[in-house]
């Protein structure tokens, strides 16, 4: 009976993360359709976050790394060319790096982990940028603007999962 | 919001601020006693009203062909009040004067192609075939605004990979040095 449970909690988090996948693709897909600022390039809602937050803490670090990679790898290929998915990656492996590290810290709550998240994402984008194209005149000069565009979508995101979390109970296997 | 939270965003916003202050010398002093730049020695403007077109498949190498004088001493950069420095597909090219007001079309292998407004104090995206159009709602650059814009000197097109910053006289020279004695820096 116990394996059967265990393979029961398997096929349930399978599919739980399809979901959260699917619906992380079509959270990209309207934020793209609702211009946020309009003359600054490159700013986005980041409303995948909060799937990515609620896999986190939900269900564990290993389920929000796959996720963050598939989300990259799908919404790219869907939606995007090569170039999007290398900034996608290197914004989100940055960000989802310092979420899982800021995570262990106690005292951070989930909002602070949030706009680290979305910081971060700008920031590893915009280094991303500097690399490739060698110049970092653009990078000094944005990514303050990119900063603090982060810090207020990271603690709207942050809102946003901290509610999902509360009213949606799942069988976690996470770590507290 | 616990008090960890709030260190974190108050770390954020310190480091942000301390960026955009170093980069950016004159906004402190425009926003506190907006002052007009002193306005540089008045410029012969020549006569020549066609449209130059920039290709990206120009050679870098050369100098700009409204440049005048082509002796092998040592090429000057022609006197103005504002420079703009393009890099377009990865690459650079030299800084170009501002001398008259004009429309320059910039065109891509694909096809795409941007329209730069120029004034001698600045310019600004007319138009583009980019999805976004998010170059032409930055709006003009000028030296006295460059500071107080989001994206200060520069005006870009991202999807058709194109760059384009205002520089003051010195800036341009120094950039133009770099052009002129590439190995003596």
């Amino acid at each position: 009976m116990a394996n059967k449970t265990k393979q029961q909690q398997r096929i349930y988090e399978m599919v739980l993360m399809a979901v959260l996948l699917a619906v992380a693709l079509i959270l990209g897909l309207i934020e793209s359709m609702i211009p946020v600022a309009p003359s600054i390039p490159g700013v986005k809602m980041g409303l995948g976050n909060v799937v990515l937050l609620f896999a986190l803490y939900a269900l564990g670090i290993p389920q929000a790394l796959l996720l963050m990679v598939m989300k990259v790898l799908l919404s790219g290929a869907i939606f995007g060319n090569p170039m999007m998915i290398a900034y996608s990656f290197a914004g989100g492996a940055l960000s989802m790096i310092g979420m899982i590290l800021l995570k262990k810290i106690p005292g951070v709550s989930i909002l602070g982990v949030s706009m680290v998240g979305a910081v971060l994402h700008n920031v590893g984008q915009m280094a991303l940028f500097m690399i490739i194209m060698q110049d970092e005149k653009l990078f000094l000069l944005y990514t303050p603007v990119l900063m603090l565009v982060g810090l207020i979508t990271g603690l709207l995101t942050g809102v946003a999962a901290r509610l999902v979390l509360k009213h949606m109970k799942i069988p976690t296997t996470a770590r507290k | 919001m616990k008090k960890r939270d709030i260190l974190i965003l108050v770390a954020v916003v310190v480091i942000a601020l301390a960026m955009i202050l170093i980069t950016r010398p004159n906004l402190i002093q425009n926003i506190f006693a907006p002052s007009p730049t002193p306005t540089a020695a008045p410029v012969d403007l020549p006569d020549d009203t066609t449209e130059p077109t920039v290709s990206p498949s120009a050679d870098p190498g050369q100098e700009p062909s409204r440049a005048p004088g082509e002796e092998k001493a040592a090429p000057t950069l022609p006197p103005a009040k504002a420079y703009m420095k393009i890099i377009a597909n990865a690459t650079q090219y030299p800084p170009v004067p501002l001398l008259m007001e004009e429309d320059i079309t910039i065109k891509r292998d694909d096809g795409n192609e941007n329209v730069i407004h120029l004034t001698p104090d600045g310019f600004h995206m007319v138009s583009s075939t980019c999805a976004d159009q998010i170059c032409i709602q930055q709006g003009e650059v000028t030296l006295e605004n460059r500071d107080m814009r989001v994206l200060a000197g520069f005006v870009i097109c991202i999807p058709n990979d194109l760059q384009l910053e205002l520089l003051s006289p010195e800036e341009a020279q120094r950039e133009w040095q770099r052009w002129v004695n590439p190995d003596g820096e």
